[in-house]
């Protein structure tokens, strides 16, 4: 009996934080309701007017119901993360679902999930007769996710706490960038924002050259670097970009994929004038030399499958897609319908980069460059010790912003998590094939969603098997959470039913 | 409100610098990208 | 000889009008040209759909992207033709439905090497129309009363607060 009280007092902290959440996602939504205003989008307004609405009826009667002083612990914080995905994508479904474009709310939901992890897998129907406001708002959960729906709270809403720092982490976020977690979270929003304005004002520049009307460019400027700098991969056209039929402007993006897939602590090392990391850290040269031979051997296949033949081709549809996937944007330079006929080994090699995901606590998703450089590392420190004589004591370092021996534990906790994430990748591709579709495009698919991509093979539509939705929903949310707190959200409910 | 002390946060001229390599590591990966496709397109011409 | 005469031309006419069907292009969808890309490339099709977005407007010609109800394709139109386009699918707008006599290229060497339609002509079917949306009273009224409420939840929220 003691113990079930003491869950329901967990309860009760958790209920309190969520409600924050809720007014954070709640006043985010003024900013839809606002361009709609604009715009003249009356039918919008009231649907975001409904959804502030109901994020701040929930997110203040938590706060009425469940006040409390108290700081969260481990457990708490990573339930409090957890949940507040969840209730996040509820919240925001909420005004996509009203817009029509939906067949059902869980396609809402599915499609909120995917813009708040950054995923960028869409169930919008007839996207291109959008509104204005319910566009910019898919790209903005892409925003707020990608920094962090609880680093955005942290960053304005919570006071300085030891609890946040549990908040931060349980976000997958475990590397500090500065001392005080509510000043790297700051610093993060400070680095967001400076490339937004820059990042937009270069999308818009190029927009207009290319030959895209003021109002049309400066609008996909914003919410196509939203999805970009956060690697979400939502476009405002049903093409993606292939709407744009340009070079050019794929290139400028793929300027931005790149910046948003570094490694948080690396922007700041690199706005610190430590150059020097630029080529040091390993994350980099891991990331550098996977995009190179992944595009090595896929432009050797596609130009021999007779896919492609010139340099155009190669850069726009092979170069930009590895990009894509291996930042875990999503973005798509070609169509859905055009994957299988790339042929097997092309796709291979995007499952490959779309596994492995970019930097360490950057908007990606997938294993992540850090883990990759670790295992490898670690293998190639395994076989020199089974090459060199017993008595040598080996000791193998990486740099990522400073010389790290490596160690058993980093090894051990490296090899777990990418474990999960294949074995994630792999159920997926069973759960797809089970319900009726190739073995190879499930594959491909549930890996895009587990590791956060967004590319599509075709499969996720509206069309798509109600159970298949729910497990890309599931994979998309565990794979942004990277594992840790969701499991400890099971074991929570687990302990609080069993009453142990 | 607990008061948080105020850490070291690079100012205008290093956040620029900082900038312009990120650029610069983003340019380099469009300069493999390209070679790569030239030299490939043109062995297979 | 009169009657064979009369018989004649109707005979003719019919076998002329069967033999330009036989000639025309086929109309295909986005699907089949992506599942036909190898026996289609370079070959003059018919397509028709929906213009959404705008006319792009470039130095080799204009583009516009075309929907035909399951997917979108780029084609690229002569300068004159883009003055036949009056609406293009937005929030606001259904876009004209056009008919391309375009070349089908799978992977266009000239452009960015993707799949695209090279117009040698169009042809307006439909016209394009304003949409009017309208605001149900129901959610109107649903809108009023949760602001309202979240109005009263969040001031009793503060009353607790500052208690």
């Amino acid at each position: 009996m003691l113990l079930l009280k003491s869950r329901l007092h967990d309860l009760r902290i958790v209920a309190y934080y969520l409600g924050k959440i809720c007014i954070v996602v709640g006043i985010a939504m003024l900013i839809p309701l606002t361009l709609a205003l604009f715009l003249s989008e009356f039918s919008v307004v009231y649907d975001f007017v409904i959804g502030f609405s109901v994020s701040l009826i929930i997110g203040y009667t938590l706060l009425f119901l469940y006040r409390t002083e108290e700081d969260l612990n481990w457990m708490q914080g990573m339930v409090t993360v957890a949940v507040s995905w969840l209730i996040a994508a509820f919240l925001g479904a909420i005004p996509l679902y009203l817009s029509g474009h939906f067949a059902c709310f869980l396609d809402a939901f599915f499609e909120a999930i995917s813009g708040f992890t950054t995923t960028g897998l869409s169930l919008t129907q007839d996207l291109d007769h959008l509104s204005y406001g319910h566009n910019l708002w898919r790209h903005l959960t892409q925003f707020l996710g990608g920094q962090g729906i609880v680093v955005f709270a942290i960053s304005f809403f919570f006071s300085g706490a030891s609890g946040v720092f549990r908040l931060y982490v349980g976000e997958a976020r475990d590397e500090r960038v500065l001392p005080n977690v509510i000043n790297t979270a700051r610093f993060i929003w400070r680095v967001s924002l400076s490339f937004f304005l820059l990042g937009s004002l270069m999308l818009f520049a190029v927009g207009i050259i290319i030959g895209l009307s003021p109002g049309q460019s400066l609008f996909d400027a914003v919410t196509l670097f939203m999805a970009a700098f956060d690697t979400g991969g939502f476009a405002p056209h049903s093409q993606s970009i292939l709407y744009y039929h340009s070079l050019p402007y794929s290139m400028a993006l793929v300027f931005l994929m790149v910046l948003g897939a570094l490694n948080f602590k690396l922007h700041y090392e690199l706005w610190h004038n430590n150059r020097g990391e630029l080529f040091r850290n390993t994350e980099i040269r891991t990331f550098l030399s996977s995009v190179f031979f992944l595009f090595f051997f896929m432009a050797i296949s596609l130009t021999a499958g007779g896919v492609y033949s010139s340099a155009n081709g190669l850069m726009y549809a092979g170069f930009f897609q590895i990009i894509s996937a291996h930042t875990g944007t999503g973005f798509q330079t070609i169509s859905s319908l055009q994957f299988p006929v790339w042929g097997d080994f092309p796709l291979g090699i995007l499952i490959i980069a779309m596994g492995l995901g970019g930097g360490l606590c950057s908007t990606t998703g997938g294993v992540k460059m850090l883990r990759v450089s670790i295992i490898a590392k670690a293998l190639s420190q395994d076989i020199n010790r089974m090459l060199l004589p017993g008595s040598t004591i080996l000791v193998k370092k990486i740099h990522h912003i400073k010389d790290l021996v490596l160690n058993e534990r980093m090894i051990r906790v490296s090899l777990i998590i990418t474990f999960c994430y294949i074995l994630m990748y792999i159920v997926g591709a069973l759960a797809g094939a089970g319900l009726g579709y190739p073995l190879e495009l499930a594959f491909f698919e549930s890996t895009s969603a587990a590791a956060n991509v967004g590319l599509s093979v075709g499969i996720t539509s509206p069309e798509m098997p109600g159970l298949l939705k729910l497990i890309y929903i599931i994979q998309m949310w565990t794979g942004r959470l990277e594992f840790i707190a969701v499991f400890i959200l099971f074991g929570f409910l687990v302990a609080f039913i069993k009453g142990k | 409100m607990m008061r948080i002390p105020r850490e070291r946060l690079p100012g205008f001229k290093h956040n620029l610098l900082g900038i312009l390599w990120e650029l610069f590591l983003a340019g380099l990966i469009i300069v493999i990208g390209a070679v790569i496709s030239l030299v490939v397109s043109f062995f297979a011409k | 000889m009169i009657n064979y005469i009369k018989s004649f031309f109707p005979a003719l006419l019919i076998i002329l009008f069967l033999s330009s069907a036989v000639k025309a292009a086929p109309t295909v969808s986005v699907r089949e040209l992506y599942a036909n890309s190898k026996t289609l490339d370079g070959q003059e099709v018919v397509f028709e759909g929906e213009v959404i977005g705008e006319v792009i407007q470039r130095s080799e010609g204009c583009w516009i992207n075309v929907h035909d109800g399951t997917e979108a394709i780029g084609v690229l139109i002569r300068p004159q033709d883009a003055g036949l386009i009056e609406f293009t699918g937005s929030y606001t707008c259904r876009g004209d439905i056009v008919r391309v006599n375009a070349v089908f290229n799978r992977a266009c060497d000239t452009h960015t090497g993707s799949m695209d339609l090279h117009a040698k002509d169009l042809e307006r079917i439909k016209a394009g129309r304003k949409i009017e949306h309208f605001v149900s009273p129901k959610k109107k009224n649903a809108a009023v009363v949760v602001l309202l409420a979240a109005l009263i939840t969040g001031f009793l929220a503060l009353y607790r607060k500052n208690e």
